[in-house]
């Protein structure tokens, strides 16, 4: 079928002899009614035609008024652009290749110093423009980049291929070309426009430069802050440098510092051993000397050394538990300590001193304080001295409070205020340094000022706090340390209270004999707290006759010297007596510990010894030793 | 529709067959606009299938063959009447590529009212695979259109209907060199 | 030189019942004045055996408060008046300071 020809479509005979009219008078009623149908369609498209032309023309002259509102606007909009570009300090030029024009815009013509709307057709006009040194770079610039972009019909893409002009712009059709010029500001003037300019191509759809697109912006003031920065920056690096090196100094300086400073403590340190050893001597030779046998002005002037021999062992140890703390070498033996008999111990010792000087001197202890308390007694002790000696030093009238109380923390705080001269604040922190005593208005030299940095060290080994606060009048110095309250220690002093008993339960009989009512005092009191059962006698014959007299004794208690008979014959006798009576225990009771001082009563036939001062311990040790009774070691603990 | 379809359906009826049959299918059709059409307006697509309808009543030829003959003449007469649709096409091929790309956008730029159909065409090595598809069932005319155009650019290709696709409403036709050519 | 053993002379109270804390002072007292009174007799007679006993008597004493400075003195040539009176004064320094260390623990 196809290719068919259109005369192939034969019509059946019957059916064209239907249809072809025959006779004339229907050939005239179809060509009648064909001549209606033309010119019912003539009149049809003539009425669709001059509608259409009345569709037209109101959209013509929609259309123009549209162009006049546009022409308007884009006038507008190009003012307003230029006006911007005035403000903002750019311009912008356009070279048309294809045609060897340029258009540039009046700011341009204004940067470079041309009068707005001259007639510039190339761009020689704008090189003419610059300062004459960059003349040259921008020429190299337009042949170099510019100008060899142009010479390429395609642009090359990043990559080095070519590009192959497909629709839309390629990548390097998009670079931007820049640099930066210079001309002068104004005409015939010493200041100077930086000038950046960029181009830009634009490419037809084969990606082929049509046009260059350049702005010109002018960064003078840009410039200037940059070069500004970079001058402030350089300036403040020569600054930075400057600091690095003298800090560098300082800190050798420091170092050289410190190593003298070490070198010294440890000579101190060195000295002071070296010299307390000799400073004993003297001192205790200073209380040998009988002073009666002095005269007045004598006595004076060993008054006056001893004082001095003790300020200098004072300051001597001073110097070695400085030195000590300083190589880390002061550790603390806390114990259990009578917080209240440290404080009022401290406050008693320097009472005199108050005394001399007509100070008050007066404890306040806040009802919380603890009595027992774990601490180093010791230490403690130290603190409260140095801070009283202090006060008490720099305090001529008056007096000294001495305050404690717990924080909430539960640590304490304790006080020294004073009535004295004070410190200004801007000199304390000079106080706990070593060596320092302020040179104060009304203060008497004395000490080296050692006490409060040595103090420092220990409320540092403590972990506690140490400072000083003004008070009403003169000075608050404090420090506030941990404490661990603790129970009631049983008394180490208290002797341990036992009781003697034999085998059977029987408490033992001694018959105790000493001629001095002291000594028979003493030993008949630890016999009793021993809950023994004691007779006493005053010498050797009576103690004979009261063995013999048929009272049971377990035990005697001899002295060795006694009148009438002494220690050894009394012995002596008592062994001599018949039956189970020679065999009585007998201790000796002596003053002398040499073995050959006890001799004569061991010969005598003593079983055993307690040495005098009777302590009470030792005499139950040796009754225990002698009745064969077991020793109950620390019942009491 | 657009009434260069239907006018110059009318215009074909006369030369094909003749006057008085294109005057007996306007009377038999019975359309309210008894046979009055212009190109510069719109009308009815029915119309021009009840004229088709007609046709092959008195002619007793399917509608088929008389609508593709249809196209074959239509093909030229478009270039009669719109030449410029034509410039820069020296080859049937590149004219149907832009088929529906520009002229039907040029038509609907032209007439804003007009539904063209969508015509799809891949081109696969040597052939050509166009697909039509309308909300009017005249795909055979589309057949005849192209086998027009093929024949006026004088290329030495065949036009093959997929006889897989659904008519009348679409279609899709191979345009490709014809085998013997390729054998020989 | 201390006078005595402060330490010592507490514990040397606080080991033996309160009761006896005076009977022990005024014991105490009277010892060291008699043995005191005795050794001087004994040097003025130079009575060697009876200065033997009294020094070691006043020793014992001596011993039960560590009272050195009266120790020192008994061993010390008392042939001087100074001497003597010096010695004297040191017991009665003694003795008060015992007293002063036995006195808190007197019952009242």
């Amino acid at each position: 079928m196809p290719g068919t020809p259109l005369s192939s479509f034969a019509m059946p005979h019957e059916v064209a002899a239907a249809i072809e009219p025959v006779d004339p008078a229907a050939q005239i009623a179809l060509l009648e009614r064909r001549l209606a149908r033309a010119e019912a369609a003539r009149a049809a498209a003539e009425h669709l035609l001059e509608q259409k032309s009345r569709i037209l023309a109101a959209a013509n002259t929609e259309l123009t008024a549209r162009q006049d509102k546009l022409s308007t606007s884009l006038e507008r909009r190009t003012r307003q652009l230029l006006d911007a570009q005035r403000v903002a300090g750019f311009g912008t030029m356009l070279w048309d290749i294809k045609h060897q024009q340029l258009e540039l815009s009046p700011q341009v013509q204004v940067m470079i110093g041309l009068e707005p709307g001259s007639a510039v057709k190339t761009y020689r006009s704008l090189v003419r423009g610059l300062l004459r040194e960059d003349r040259r770079r921008l020429l190299d610039w337009m042949h170099g980049e510019l100008l060899a972009r142009l010479e390429r019909d395609h642009c090359i893409k990043y990559d080095g291929q070519p590009c192959q002009g497909s629709p839309g712009p390629c990548e390097e059709a998009l670079r931007e070309y820049r640099i930066e010029v210079r001309c002068p500001a104004e005409k015939g003037g010493e200041g100077v426009r930086s000038l950046r300019i960029m181009a830009q191509f634009q490419v037809d759809s084969q990606c082929r430069p049509a046009m260059i697109f350049v702005t010109v912006q002018d960064i003078t003031r840009q410039v200037r802050a940059d070069n500004e920065a970079a001058a402030l920056r350089a300036r403040e690096l020569q600054r930075l440098a400057d600091l690095e090196r003298l800090n560098k100094e300082l800190l050798l300086a420091r170092e050289q510092a410190d190593l003298a400073n070490d070198a010294k403590s440890r000579f101190l340190a060195m000295m002071s051993h070296d010299i307390r050893t000799p400073l004993n001597g003297v001192i205790g030779m200073l209380s040998l000397f009988d002073e009666s046998t002095l005269t007045a002005g004598q006595r004076r002037t060993l008054a006056l050394v001893r004082s001095s021999g003790d300020q200098l062992r004072v300051l001597l140890n001073d110097i070695i538990d400085l030195a000590r703390a300083e190589a880390g070498k002061l550790a603390l033996t806390p114990g259990p300590t009578n917080l209240v008999d440290v404080l009022t111990d401290g406050a008693d010792f320097w009472r005199h001193l108050a005394d001399d000087k007509s100070l008050s001197l007066d404890i306040v202890l806040a009802p919380d304080t603890p009595t027992w308390v774990e601490a180093d007694s010791v230490r403690l002790r130290q603190l409260i001295d140095n801070m009283l000696s202090n006060a008490i030093k720099y305090t001529s009238e008056g007096g000294v409070l001495l305050k404690t109380r717990v924080l909430p923390s539960g640590w304490l705080r304790t006080e020294v205020i004073d009535t004295g001269i004070g410190i200004p604040a801007h000199r304390r922190t000079e106080l706990f340094s070593e060596f320092s005593q302020l040179n104060l208005l009304g203060s008497e030299p004395g000490g080296a000022g050692l006490g409060l940095a040595i103090c420092q060290r220990i409320i540092e080994v403590m972990g506690g706090r140490l400072g000083v606060d003004d008070a009403a009048r003169g000075s608050c110095f404090w420090f506030e340390i941990p404490v661990v309250r603790i129970p009631v220690p049983k008394r180490v002093a208290n002797p341990v209270v036992r009781s003697l008993r034999g085998a059977d339960g029987r408490v033992p009989r001694v018959l105790v004999a000493e001629d001095l009512a002291t000594n028979r005092i003493v030993v008949e009191g630890c016999l009793r707290k021993l809950r023994c059962e004691v007779h006493v006698v005053e010498d050797g014959q009576q103690a004979l006759d009261a063995v013999g007299s048929g009272e049971a004794y377990d035990l005697v208690l001899m002295d060795m010297a006694m009148p009438v008979m002494d220690g050894p014959e009394a012995t002596r006798r008592i062994r001599a007596l018949p039956g189970e009576l020679a065999q009585l225990p007998i201790i000796a009771l002596t003053a002398f510990t040499r073995p050959e001082e006890l001799e004569p009563m061991m010969a005598a036939g003593a079983n055993d010894s307690v040495a005098k001062p009777i302590v009470i311990d030792d005499l139950y040790r040796a009754i225990s030793r002698v009745l064969g009774i077991p020793v109950e070691d620390d019942v009491a603990h | 529709m657009k009434g260069v379809i239907i006018a110059e359906l009318v215009r074909w009826i006369e030369e094909a067959f003749s006057p008085a049959v294109a005057d007996a299918v306007i009377v038999r059709s019975g359309l309210p606009g008894n046979g009055v059409y212009t190109t510069v307006g719109n009308y009815p697509h029915t119309d021009a299938l009840a004229m088709m309808g007609a046709l092959a009543d008195i002619s007793r030829q399917p509608i088929a063959v008389l609508a593709d003959s249809y196209g074959y003449w239509l093909a030229s007469r478009f270039m009669e009447l719109y030449p410029e649709m034509f410039e820069g096409y020296t080859d049937a091929v590149t004219f149907l590529r832009d088929v529906d790309g520009q002229h039907h956008r040029e038509v609907t730029k032209l007439y804003p009212d007009a539904r063209t159909p969508s015509i799809v065409v891949v081109i696969d090595g040597e052939e050509l695979t166009v697909s039509y598809g309308s909300h009017r069932p005249l795909a055979d005319v589309a057949h005849g259109l192209v086998r027009g155009y093929i024949d006026y650019y004088g290329d030495d290709l065949e036009v093959i209907r997929d006889p897989g696709s659904p008519g009348p409403h679409a279609a899709r036709f191979l345009v490709r060199k014809p085998a013997r050519v390729l054998s020989g | 030189m201390e006078l005595i053993d402060q330490e010592l002379t507490l514990s040397q109270f606080e080991a033996l019942p309160s009761n006896v804390v005076v009977p022990l002072c005024e014991a105490t007292s009277a010892d060291l004045r008699d043995w005191s009174t005795r050794l001087l007799d004994a040097v003025a007679a130079q009575d060697d055996e009876a200065i033997r006993r009294a020094r070691h008597s006043l020793k014992g004493l001596c011993g039960n408060f560590g009272a050195a400075a009266v120790m020192h003195h008994v061993d010390s040539d008392l042939s001087s008046t100074d001497a003597r009176a010096r010695f004297l004064d040191c017991v009665e320094a003694t003795i008060a300071a015992v007293v002063a260390i036995a006195a808190p623990l007197v019952p009242q």
